[in-house]
């Protein structure tokens, strides 16, 4: 038997793509070698199928394969990258480019289709993606540490330098000495707890990529952390109701899950309303995407979310002039709901409470 | 020389009266632990005509913070200038604060904390200039 086979055959044979001509309703006329060999078919049962549903048995992405489909019969020309699934585990790369055949008589009476792996460079393109964003996450963190140093760290240094200052000019007998060398050491004692909060928070982002998850009990947790604040929550006659099942568990740290709501029910307690006794209600609920919905909500004296809202998560950013406090607690809470790979979002009326939500993973 | 010392750092204050007192620049000292209730006297006093004739403004405080003071004191401007000047004293060693200082003509200057004696002097020196 002899085969004539003319250059343009021989190129399409062996050519290092998937090639395939398709019919105007997007039947399968003709494929080469590597288009069967990369969607996994067997010769005679591919011609006449439909094409985009040849590469939707072969794993590729549905979504995109619609999309690609409608503007092929609208006529125009498509290049497009496609997900594909194989064997449903490992993930490949293919670049689709489908050409309508210019014919006199019917401009769109055939196509052409071409398919590449393009698994290498689109892994490339994605480690830099994420590249990106962890140049940008550490920026923005390092941003951060100048303004601490900057600000909250130079600040006790000035003071303990301004009264050393003064103190040379005393004599250690004179009745200012002592209460100026009791500043001295206050100043000297602020700095160490900045320090030692810079270093807390270094150290939680420094595991984030390696935070071992374990089931945990979210009730048990909330309730240690209930038992731990018992006695501020008797002294302001505070009440606070768990409707989260005693056997739910979900994937998290269980420090940072006693973290987060500890530093939660601590803010509730100091920032609670003076017209009414303190109530918060801690949920949680199954999201939309398997993660849990986890809510803590206060009837407490609230914020107004339109002055403070950019500065609510921040370090050392504090709104309240005549309550205790270092301006750390939210700003915990935020990193480790991120270590644990969640979200948190805040909702707040001004002296009707405040709302967390968090997706945790 | 009536002097403001606008501060939210008990320790802070303490340093920069007694450092003024030591270097006799005032006997007058007001402090205030907040902006607020330094703009409210400020208001008061300026339309009695007896304005201060130096603030020192910290400028990282809950509340209404140093640039917000300067801010609402725009609309007095003209009846401070030239009877009041602002030195914004600071532990932050932001540079870009410097840079902002120049929006606000009554900003004498930008002092880093701890005051120094011979911050104090160049303040008297440029008051006996005027």
């Amino acid at each position: 038997m002899t085969v004539s086979v003319g250059p343009a055959t021989l190129v399409a044979m062996h050519l290092a793509q998937g090639l395939a001509l398709l019919t105007q309703d997007g039947r399968i006329q003709w494929v080469n070698d590597n288009f069967r060999h990369m969607t996994n078919l067997v010769a005679p049962e591919v011609v006449a199928q439909n094409f985009f549903g040849v590469l939707k048995a072969a794993g590729a992405d549905q979504d995109e394969l619609l999309k690609t489909e409608a503007l092929v019969k609208q006529g125009s020309s498509v290049t497009t990258e496609l997900s594909v699934i194989l064997n449903s585990q490992q993930v490949i790369w293919w670049a689709l480019e489908i050409t309508p055949l210019m014919n006199n008589d019917d401009p769109m009476e055939q196509f052409v289709a071409a398919l590449r792996d393009v698994t290498a460079k689109k892994k490339e393109e994605l480690a830099l993606v994420k590249l990106t964003e962890d140049l940008y996450r550490q920026t923005r963190d390092l941003q951060q540490f100048t303004y601490i140093v900057s600000h909250n760290l130079r600040g006790p240094v000035a003071n303990a330098l301004g009264l050393s200052n003064l103190l040379t000019r005393l004599k250690k007998e004179d009745a200012g000495f002592d209460p100026m060398l009791t500043q001295v050491r206050s100043s000297i004692f602020q700095l160490d707890t900045i320090i030692k909060d810079v270093n807390l928070i270094l150290s939680i982002r420094d595991n984030q990529d390696t935070v071992e998850k374990e089931p945990v009990r979210l009730a048990e947790v909330c309730q240690q952390v209930i038992s731990s604040l018992q006695e501020s929550l008797q002294n302001c006659g505070g009440t606070v109701q768990v409707s989260i099942p005693k056997d739910y568990t979900l994937p998290a740290k269980k420090a940072y899950l006693y973290s987060i709501v500890y530093n939660l029910l601590s803010n509730a307690i100091k920032y609670r309303s003076k017209e009414r006794p303190l109530h918060v209600n801690i949920q949680c609920q199954p999201g939309t995407k398997g993660e849990t919905v986890f809510t803590f909500s206060d009837n407490g004296s609230g914020m107004d979310l339109n002055k403070v809202r950019e500065d609510v998560f921040t370090l050392y950013k504090r709104f309240h002039r005549n309550i205790e406090g270092r301006g750390i607690g939210l700003f915990l809470v935020k990193t480790h709901v991120e270590s644990l790979g969640g979200t948190i979002e805040i909702d707040s009326t001004l002296e009707v409470g405040t709302t967390f939500t968090m997706y945790l993973g | 020389m009536k002097t403001y010392l606008i501060d939210d750092d008990h320790i802070s204050t303490f340093i920069t009266a007694q450092t003024l007192r030591l270097e006799n620049f005032s006997d007058d000292i007001h402090t205030f632990l907040c902006a607020e209730k330094a703009l409210e006297q400020l208001i008061g006093e300026t339309s009695r005509k007896e304005s201060p004739e130096v603030i020192f403004l910290d400028l990282n405080m809950p509340g209404m913070n140093g640039w917000e003071f300067l801010e609402s004191i725009k609309p007095y401007e003209p009846q401070l200038a030239n009877k009041c000047r602002i030195y914004i004293l600071t532990s932050s060693l932001d540079y870009t604060d410097s840079l902002r200082m120049k929006d606000y003509p009554l900003v004498t200057d930008l002092l880093h904390k701890p005051i120094v004696p011979e911050d104090i002097q160049v303040i008297l020196a440029e008051s006996l200039r005027r």
